[in-house]
């Protein structure tokens, strides 16, 4: 295992914060050398992420280590959070929500500056949302399309640095009374679609 | 005499249905025998009569309500009176018992009926009885209805334990409307309350209390329920997902996926992303080996833009200059060149001045080399020689090239 290699690695991870994993094919079969790196990362609150299926490595901040302030410089306040929720479920869950891995391109999925504003008319002024939008651009949340201005696809982050399935199951019960609905509805066309056997 | 009048004596009316052959003529007068749209606005003349409010209307006043013409308007009263839908009154048009009775049982069966409704045709009749129209009074019935929401509360305590969805489902909905009802018998019960049944009206508060929580504990109980059904046999889907995302604010939004995501380090925004491994050996490097072997460009000193953050050499160097204003500021006498080269750290800054203050650094184009020696002296080096310069002071005389 070479140290340099490891503090090389952790330089390139604070600067770019997210790599493709081809930049360090070392790291598939030096667990030791990965392993250096996860604990040099952990020495200053921070996680070495990777999921399966993902071309990407990033660092993040430790949960336990994101108090008040170091929430501040984050950026991520409640606005961002919801676009980031609002844009995983456009982007990311139709690929993930099956249970399906994910594609292989993960650009597959765009939507534009103008169908999210449509989306989000009634609260989010344009400006407003344009600022956010580079917020989650800078925090490789979601990505420029090249050719196509205004228009974002997933960044690494959401693929990366969300947890699908908890989050799924989160959403799934919250939704749960906009299914009964949908069936309560559903059922009443179905009733009137029907002829009554007396009518017949 | 009609047909079936002439030979009504002769007709036999069969025992189960006898008491009903009075509803023949009643209905003959509200039927038209050609135009279907006859006993429509018969019906509606009935309807008005039954929700007008105050003295009985004038028939223009019917018309005006009914967009009727005059004379058909007439036609119809003349019909429903000879069929004893309305009174006989001359000049007033107002519903006859057999009117009221229909209108209510009309009404009636326009209610959303589900079997064994058994509170709401109570508290329908106790509404019924209550009212005006139907002349019933309305001490009737009252206690019926507090007898029937008690015994549905009974019934509605032993659901709490079901497990099955739908019937959760149903005895909610059930405690729901007998809520809506009790609580519309309590209100009509209040507007005519009467000092002998204040022992109902209490017991019909405390079913109510009892019926609003079993309703809340019915409704949780029916939504953890569905909950589980749906989620065990996945039938949300991601488009019910969205809709809820499309309906729910900011926050909520926020507060669910916060838990679920991690965020990284923020980039540093004046530098562009991956350069700063590269910045940050050139500063570096710079440290330990600056030295000048040739002219560098001439420094501007000036007002730096608010955008412009200088890096952190250049801090240095501004922190050295500083010093060395104050010391010149602060000396009585002029500094000696060697007194200021023999601190360490003001070296550096005062290569600076020199290559950007000294008017021989920039004569003509030939390389002009430049040194500090130890003592203090400036001295040039060109084509190896050294040649010294001056032994150098500084002093606060300052030119418009100094910063």
């Amino acid at each position: 295992m070479s140290f340099d290699r490891a503090e090389y690695i952790c330089t390139l991870l604070l600067t770019q914060r997210v790599v493709e994993r081809d930049q360090f094919p070392e790291l598939e079969d030096d667990a030791e050398l990965l392993q250096e790196v996860r604990q040099r990362l952990t020495q200053v609150g921070l996680t070495l992420i990777e999921r399966t299926g993902i071309p990407f490595l990033a660092v993040v901040v430790r949960n336990e280590t994101v108090t008040e302030e170091v929430a501040n410089e984050l950026g991520l306040d409640q606005r961002a959070l919801a676009l980031i929720l609002r844009t995983w479920l456009l982007l990311v869950a139709p690929h993930l929500y099956t249970g399906a891995p994910p594609p292989a391109n993960l650009r597959a999925s765009t939507v534009t500056e103008d169908a999210l504003a449509l989306e989000l008319q009634q609260n989010w002024q344009k400006t407003t949302l344009r600022s956010y939008l580079s917020r989650l651009v800078r925090a490789k949340f979601l990505e420029h399309v090249r050719g196509r201005p205004h228009t974002f696809a997933a960044g690494p982050m959401l693929w990366l640095a969300i947890d699908h399935d908890r989050l799924i199951d989160r959403l799934k019960r919250a939704a749960v009374p906009f299914t009964a609905a949908r069936f309560r509805e559903e059922l009443a066309h179905h009733d009137e679609g029907v002829p009554r056997e007396e009518d017949c | 005499m009609s047909e079936f009048e002439e030979s009504g004596q002769a007709y036999l009316v069969p025992e189960d249905i006898r008491g009903f052959e009075r509803l023949f003529p009643l209905l003959r007068g509200l039927v038209a025998g050609t135009d279907e749209s006859y006993s429509f606005e018969r019906l509606r003349l009935l309807l008005l009569l039954a929700r007008w409010p105050g003295a009985p209307p004038t028939i223009r006043e019917m018309c005006r309500h009914l967009h009727l013409p005059l004379e058909r308007l007439s036609s119809h009263v003349q019909r429903l009176r000879a069929t004893h839908w309305l009174t006989n009154e001359e000049r007033s048009y107002q519903l006859s018992t057999h009117g009221r009775l229909l209108i209510f049982v009309l009404q009636m069966i326009a209610q959303p009926w589900q079997d064994g409704d058994s509170v709401a045709v109570i508290t329908q009749l106790y509404a019924a009885a209550s009212s005006q129209e139907l002349g019933l009074g309305p001490e009737l019935y009252f206690e019926e209805v507090v007898t029937a929401i008690e015994e549905s509360l009974r019934r509605l305590r032993r659901a709490v334990n079901a497990e099955r969805t739908p019937l959760v489902g149903q005895f909610h909905e059930e405690s729901s409307r007998n809520l809506r009802m009790a609580d519309m018998a309590l209100t009509l019960r209040q507007q005519g309350v009467a000092d002998h049944d204040f022992a109902a009206v209490a017991r019909m508060h405390q079913a109510l209390s009892a019926l609003t929580a079993l309703s809340g504990q019915l409704e949780q109980l029916h939504l953890s329920l569905l909950e589980r059904d749906l989620l065990t046999s996945g039938q949300v889907t991601l488009g019910d997902i969205q809709t809820w995302a499309s309906q729910t604010a900011d926050f909520v939004c926020a507060s669910v996926i916060a838990p679920h995501v991690q965020s990284t380090i923020p980039q540093p925004w004046f530098l562009s992303e991956g350069k700063l491994v590269a910045a940050e050996q050139d500063i570096a490097g710079r440290q330990g080996t600056l030295t000048y072997q040739k002219t560098p460009p001439a420094q501007r000193f000036r007002t730096l833009p608010a955008q412009d953050v200088p890096d952190p050499h250049h801090y240095r160097l501004y922190a050295l200059q500083g010093q060395l204003r104050q010391l010149l500021h602060d000396a009585q006498e002029d500094l000696p060149l060697s007194t200021w080269v023999s601190h360490p750290e003001w070296c550096e800054a005062l290569l600076h001045m020199i290559a950007a203050l000294d008017p021989l650094l920039r004569r003509g184009n030939e390389p002009v080399f430049l040194q500090l020696n130890s003592s203090g002296h400036l001295v040039t080096l060109e084509e190896g020689a050294a040649q010294q310069v001056s032994e150098g002071a500084l002093s606060l005389k300052e030119s418009s090239h100094v910063f």
